[in-house]
């Protein structure tokens, strides 16, 4: 067993650079409003020392993997962390107290997000878990003088402590069964002949996929999510939406790969199921939504439905479902954050978000509302934007994992997705404005919208090194389960 | 030197114009307008280079075509390649869509001169124009498809350009979720063409099919829903309702969009895909057939009453590509894209005219106009050539095509189909003949508008003197001797065929006979509107139930409605309460309801209550963890 | 094994639902045999014999929340130390260093509260 602390370097930078983030804020020498631009370049700064290890596959000792795998999520949380911090720069000096501290924990909260993706165990995935979502309840909350925020927070709170109790039950359960915490080791306890115990295994796992359904926002736990995304501040709502789907669904796809993979004829129509409910109430509910941020978090919670179908795809011959999720993940991601960009830059404006006062936008702010729709295109999954690609080789892969009727529902979801963006582009585009007054132009912010929008389109049209990537990292944690899938039954 | 291999450039340029506009086009001189143009002219230009290199590609010998193209995914058992492919069809719609839309681009800046949204309109033609390109140049049926729905998509901006107005935007509505409902069949056919050949490469689907891969059933199956497709968006009987609704749209949207290029996409798709249509059962041509003589029916008998100028011709275009679709029925690809081309000039041309009309007058009906040719004596001459073209006459373009297609149907020895396309040619030489009499002959039933009726500026009238002339002598190409001296190697049928070229002959029978034909139609309909038009009104008194038949729109509209209305609206008090708040506030369309309603009552569980939710998650563990533990004994 | 498990603790389980039923058993006795007569008297707060003067609710000022949380955090803080002083030796260098990284973290997270002025009365 090998610990070789180097390995960490990424998160050391992340530590220090929270500490120094605390610190700036502490004495209040620099703007706050550079604050934010700073902390970006630490997480820019992290995620580009963990591309030393690219291609190497080693681990700290029997913990943390650091591969492929760990690398692709350090540098999408990195992204991730630096265009929320962006974002937030002009947000968080306006509306926020404070400033240091919600960099700092922000900063903070990407390593727990990156050691669930690298995590090799059950116990290091649980804390890493922890350390992400303490981070976001304090940062839901952290408009302290906003009830809707003290609210969301802490409906946010409770409901993940509950979840986490129902998800470390889980793992006790596991732990009974197999003797052991790590994934490889449960997976090969799991192959074995498991005789009258294999009932309490496959209530732990269930108990784990609600401990993660909740964190991902899955149907019928995701109840916090609208709530925690209208009360929270607005980059707050852009990161919980981006990181903590996306630190869920790496550790989502490693466990259920690495682990329980043996398991995969039981949990695969569960999970089936729990997608089917996920996509048709998010997108059907968000239908309804009058407010931008509701709207948003229930479109994110139709897009965790195509994802958990994903993983109800997962098959032990191919790794093609696996990457497949990592790329809409990836894709959603970018589309997302581009969505709440341009939001957030709309708010900083007038301190709107309801979907009526976007009305007439295209006259008053044609960059952004341009961005907006094209994010929500994306999200739609239009051709030519990225979630067109990325859907469509994600419904792919369902679709030849003889669930054709999973990707029909999907399809069938999109359609209803459309109709809800649609809405929202029509206030911008055919509504007469209030006021044909033109808003300000917010020169930093069109800068990182308009990277996120190109980046849309490469991806959108060039999808190839983006799958590589996730087909790499991808078929990395499947070499581990390999072995077991002969094992299996 | 400028070749095949650079058709890709093609679609780039209006699209490079495009983004420049939105990003930069309030910096712009003019709002960048002349970006726009100025690309699209690029394009026609680079086309005659390209066309140039193809013709000489032909004169060595045999061609098939030029791919360009990349990988854009490629994993193990899935591989796409995405790319262009440039032959002899793509040739003849691209010529429509370069020359025709360069003109009506150059006509727009005249048109459009004063819109509050000027730089919009450029930017939205020059998107579709660059998706209409990529359309015809696509070699896959996933890059078809994603430009089917981009052009779909701009039809759908530029219909409702003018959104203030309630029935562009109802129009625009209508017309996307029409569409829609053909372009479902249209992605479920190419899953299915996928599914079994691995492939969405045109090609290499057609030698799949050609080696017997698919069986019968399933393609005869996979075409027709590919046909659905062409049938929502060439307006084919039951889907043609979108179209007429459509001209509340700027007229050169009408001309371009609604006339040259993107309603004959549909018409060019079934070309294109002809190999399928003739490997399957020959029930799908029987059904292309069918659907094709339905709607030339419907469309040049409704014609006949409507009062709207734009929407005449509308119903005209409609009839038109009931025409195309019955030559493709026949497996003829010559005569339809041959009437395909001629029809992009001389419609383009009515369209335009019309406009010129429009923009004098701002009237639209026939009961404002009246003996406007001696106030506008140019715009008359073009409108009245545009019209002898779609009537048929003698020499004008749609003389000769429409022959191709006439003998097309007689050689496929369809007599059905012989006998209405008759109808169809004294049909349609009877309504443009009553439109061209309403609107410029007689005395003026609004004095007041007559009087300020003048010429249009020089930028509207020149490109309709162009076309003009394209209206005139495009029909010659049916000539060897004319596509020879052109260097195209022979007439229309040498350029573009499915299996052997085949040269031209005068069809002396059709020739003679639709002349004929045509000339006592137009006299009819000089007899019947032209003077007061007494004997039009006595006609409408004593066919009083087929008049109103007609004037309803043989009732489709409302029978859609009453769909809508009672079958998707179904339900009661609680649906009549969605109809009212949802349907109407935000602008939902009726199919939307039920969607509506599902959200609804998913919505009433999230009641903001913690221990409720605190429920929700306990209860779902506690199913989770019973539906588990019981599937397992 | 599980099966095992669960055997051993059957005895705890008797043992627990014993508890509940002499317990609950015990309490509905005494309703059953006590003379029940409420006064107003009764229900007072009970306070060694005295009549209690005030409401019963009493608030806590929040700024000893903030204390407490720092206390705890030192408390949590020495539960780790003790063992670790007490197998110095055997431990070696690296526990030495990852102790000492631990009070430094400890060590930040007071002088900013510090001087973020939580130690402040105000």
């Amino acid at each position: 067993m090998r610990w070789d602390w180097s390995l960490l370097a990424p998160e050391y930078l992340l530590a220090g650079w929270a500490a120094l983030m605390a610190l700036l804020g502490l004495w209040g020498r620099l703007r706050a409003y550079w604050l934010g631009y700073v902390a970006a370049a630490g997480a820019l700064a992290s995620a580009a020392t963990s591309l030393i290890w690219l291609g190497d596959r080693t681990a700290f000792g029997d913990l943390l993997a650091v591969d492929h795998y760990t690398t692709f999520f350090r540098v999408t949380f990195g992204l991730i962390a630096a265009s929320v911090c962006l974002i937030s720069a002009g947000y968080v000096e306006r509306f926020l107290r404070h400033h240091g501290e919600y960099y700092a924990i922000l900063v903070v909260s990407v390593i727990g997000a990156t050691y669930m993706a690298a995590a090799q165990e059950l116990l290091s995935a649980y804390i890493a878990l922890e350390l992400l979502s303490f981070s976001l309840y304090v940062l839901a909350s952290y408009a302290k003088m906003d009830l809707r925020s003290n609210e969301g927070g802490l409906k946010y709170m409770l409901l993940g402590a509950f979840s986490s109790a129902l998800f470390l039950y889980g793992l006790g359960l596991i732990y009974a069964v197999t003797k052991t915490t790590h994934y490889q080791g449960i997976a090969e306890a799991l192959a074995g002949d498991l005789g009258g115990t294999k009932g309490l295994a496959l209530l732990g796992l269930s108990l784990i996929v609600v401990g993660l359904g909740f964190k991902v926002s899955a149907v019928p736990f995701h109840m916090w999510a609208p709530d925690a995304y209208e009360g929270a501040p607005l980059p707050v709502t852009a990161f919980i939406s981006a990181i903590s789907k996306a630190a869920g669904f790496a550790l989502f796809l490693k466990l259920m790969v690495q682990a329980f993979l043996p398991l995969h004829d039981d949990w695969s129509p569960l999970l089936a199921s729990l997608a089917t409910v996920t996509m048709l109430l998010g997108n059907l509910v968000a239908v309804h939504q009058r407010n931008i941020k509701r709207l948003l978090a229930y479109s994110s919670i139709g897009q965790v439905g195509y994802l958990l179908a994903g993983i109800a795809a997962l098959s032990p011959e191919t790794a093609n479902a696996a990457s497949a999720v990592l790329l809409h993940l990836a894709g959603y991601v970018i589309s997302n954050l581009a969505a709440f960009a341009c939001v957030t830059v709309y708010y900083n404006w007038t301190g709107k978000e309801d979907i009526y006062e976007y009305r007439g936008l295209a006259e008053r702010a044609p960059f952004v509302a341009l961005a907006l729709s094209i994010s929500l295109f994306s999200l739609a999954g239009m051709p030519l934007f990225a979630g067109f690609v990325t859907k469509f080789v994600l419904f792919q892969a369902i679709a030849e994992a003889d669930l054709l009727w999973l990707a029909a529902v999907a399809v069938f979801a999109s359609f209803v997705s459309l109709y809800y963006y649609l809405m929202v582009m029509r206030q911008m585009y055919l509504v007469e404005p209030e006021t044909r007054e033109r808003l300000g132009v917010a020169w930093p912010e069109y800068g990182l919208v308009a990277v996120l929008v190109v980046a849309i389109f490469v991806v959108g049209l060039g999808p190839q090194p983006l799958f590589n990537a996730a087909q790499e990292a991808a078929s990395l944690v499947y070499q581990g389960a390999a072995t077991f899938a002969a094992l299996s039954p | 030197m400028v070749g095949m291999e650079h058709a890709w450039v093609l679609p780039a340029l209006p699209f490079g114009a495009f983004v420049l506009l939105m990003l930069a086009g309030r910096y712009l001189p003019r709002r960048g307008d002349l970006l726009a143009v100025g690309a699209m002219a690029a394009s026609a230009v680079l086309f005659s280079f390209v066309l140039a290199d193809l013709t000489d590609a032909l004169a060595h010998g045999e061609f098939q075509g030029v791919f360009s193209g990349t990988d854009w995914l490629k994993f193990d058992t899935f591989h796409v390649r995405l790319g262009f492919y440039f032959d002899r069809l793509a040739a003849v719609m691209l010529a429509v869509v370069t020359y025709v839309g360069t003109l009506i681009f150059v006509y727009s800046m005249g048109y459009m001169k004063g819109d509050p949204r000027y730089g919009w309109f450029f930017a939205a033609m020059s998107l579709f124009a660059a998706s209409m390109m990529t359309l015809v140049l696509a070699d896959n049926l996933l890059l078809l498809y994603g430009a089917w729905e981009a052009v779909g998509f701009c039809s759908y901006l530029l219909i409702g350009f003018w959104h203030e107005r309630r029935p562009a935007a109802e129009a625009a509505k209508k017309a996307f979720i029409t569409t829609r409902i053909g372009d479902v069949g249209f992605l479920i056919g190419i899953v299915l063409l996928w599914r079994e050949a691995g492939t969405f490469n045109l090609q290499e689907i057609f030698r799949f099919a050609q080696e017997g891969g698919y069986s019968t059933p399933y393609l005869t199956l996979a075409v027709l829903l590919l046909f659905a497709g062409a049938v929502g968006k060439s307006a084919q009987f039951p889907l043609h309702v979108w179209l007429p609704d459509a001209m509340e749209g700027p007229t050169p949207v009408s001309a371009l969009i609604h006339a040259a290029t993107m309603v004959v996409a549909g018409v060019y798709m079934v070309a294109r895909t002809m190999p399928l249509f003739q490997e399957a059962d020959p029930v799908a041509l029987d059904v292309v057939t069918s659907l094709g003589l339905t709607t030339v029916v419907l469309s040049a008998t409704i014609a006949l009453v409507v009062r709207d100028v734009k929407r005449v011709i509308a119903y005209s275009t409609i009839n038109s590509l009931g025409l195309m679709m019955v030559a493709l029925g026949a497996g003829s690809v010559t005569a339809a894209m041959f009437y395909l081309f001629v029809h992009g000039f001389f419609k383009a041309l009515l369209f335009l005219a019309a406009g010129n009309v429009l923009h004098a007058t701002d009237r639209q009906t026939v009961d404002d106009l009246g003996g406007l040719a001696r106030k506008m004596p140019l715009t008359a001459v073009a409108f009245g050539v545009g019209a002898l073209a779609m009537a048929g006459l003698f020499p004008f373009a749609g003389f000769w095509a429409k022959d191709e297609i006439l003998v097309a149907a007689r050689e496929y020895h369809n007599q059905v189909a012989v006998a209405v396309l008759w109808v169809s040619v004294a049909l349609a030489a009877l309504y443009m003949g009553r439109l061209y009499t309403l609107v410029f002959t007689g005395q003026p039933r609004d004095r007041h508008v007559w009087e300020h009726a003048h010429e249009g500026p020089p930028i509207m009238v020149g490109p309709v003197l162009l076309l003009t002339l394209g209206a005139v002598v495009t029909g010659f190409l049916a000539f060897d001797q004319v596509g020879e001296a052109l260097g195209l190697g022979g007439g229309i049928g040498q350029f573009v065929y499915l299996e052997e070229p085949h040269t031209f002959h005068m069809p002396w029978g059709e020739a003679i006979g639709s002349t004929l034909l045509v000339v006592a139609s137009l006299g009819a309909a000089w007899a019947i509107w032209g003077g007061k038009g007494e004997l039009a009104v006595q006609l409408g008194k004593r066919l009083q139930p087929l008049y109103l038949l007609l004037w309803n729109k043989y009732y489709m509209d409302d029978l859609y409605q009453w769909i809508v209305n009672r079958i998707v609206l179904a339900g009661g008090a609680v649906v009549a309460w969605f109809d009212r708040v949802v349907v109407n506030d935000t602008g939902v369309d009726g199919s939307a309801g039920l969607t509506a309603l599902g959200g609804w009552l998913m919505r009433q569980l999230q009641t903001g209550k913690l221990p409720n939710y605190a429920l929700a998650i306990a209860t779902g563990a506690a199913v989770i963890g019973a539906v588990v533990l019981v599937s397992r004994m | 094994m599980v099966a095992e498990l669960f055997q051993q603790y059957v005895g705890v389980v008797v043992a627990t639902v014993a508890g509940f039923v002499l317990v609950g058993a015990a309490l509905f006795a005494n309703r059953l045999l006590a003379p029940r007569q409420a006064t107003r008297a009764k229900g007072l707060t009970y306070e060694c014999g005295m009549l209690p003067i005030g409401r019963g609710r009493l608030q806590i000022h929040f700024r000893y929340y903030l204390f407490a949380i720092l206390f705890l955090v030192f408390d949590i803080e020495a539960v780790f130390l003790f063992p670790w002083a007490l197998s110095f030796l055997d431990v070696g260098a690296m526990a030495f260093y990852e102790m000492l990284l631990f009070i430094i973290a400890l060590g930040f997270g007071l002088y900013y509260a510090w001087r973020k002025g939580v130690l402040q009365w105000r």
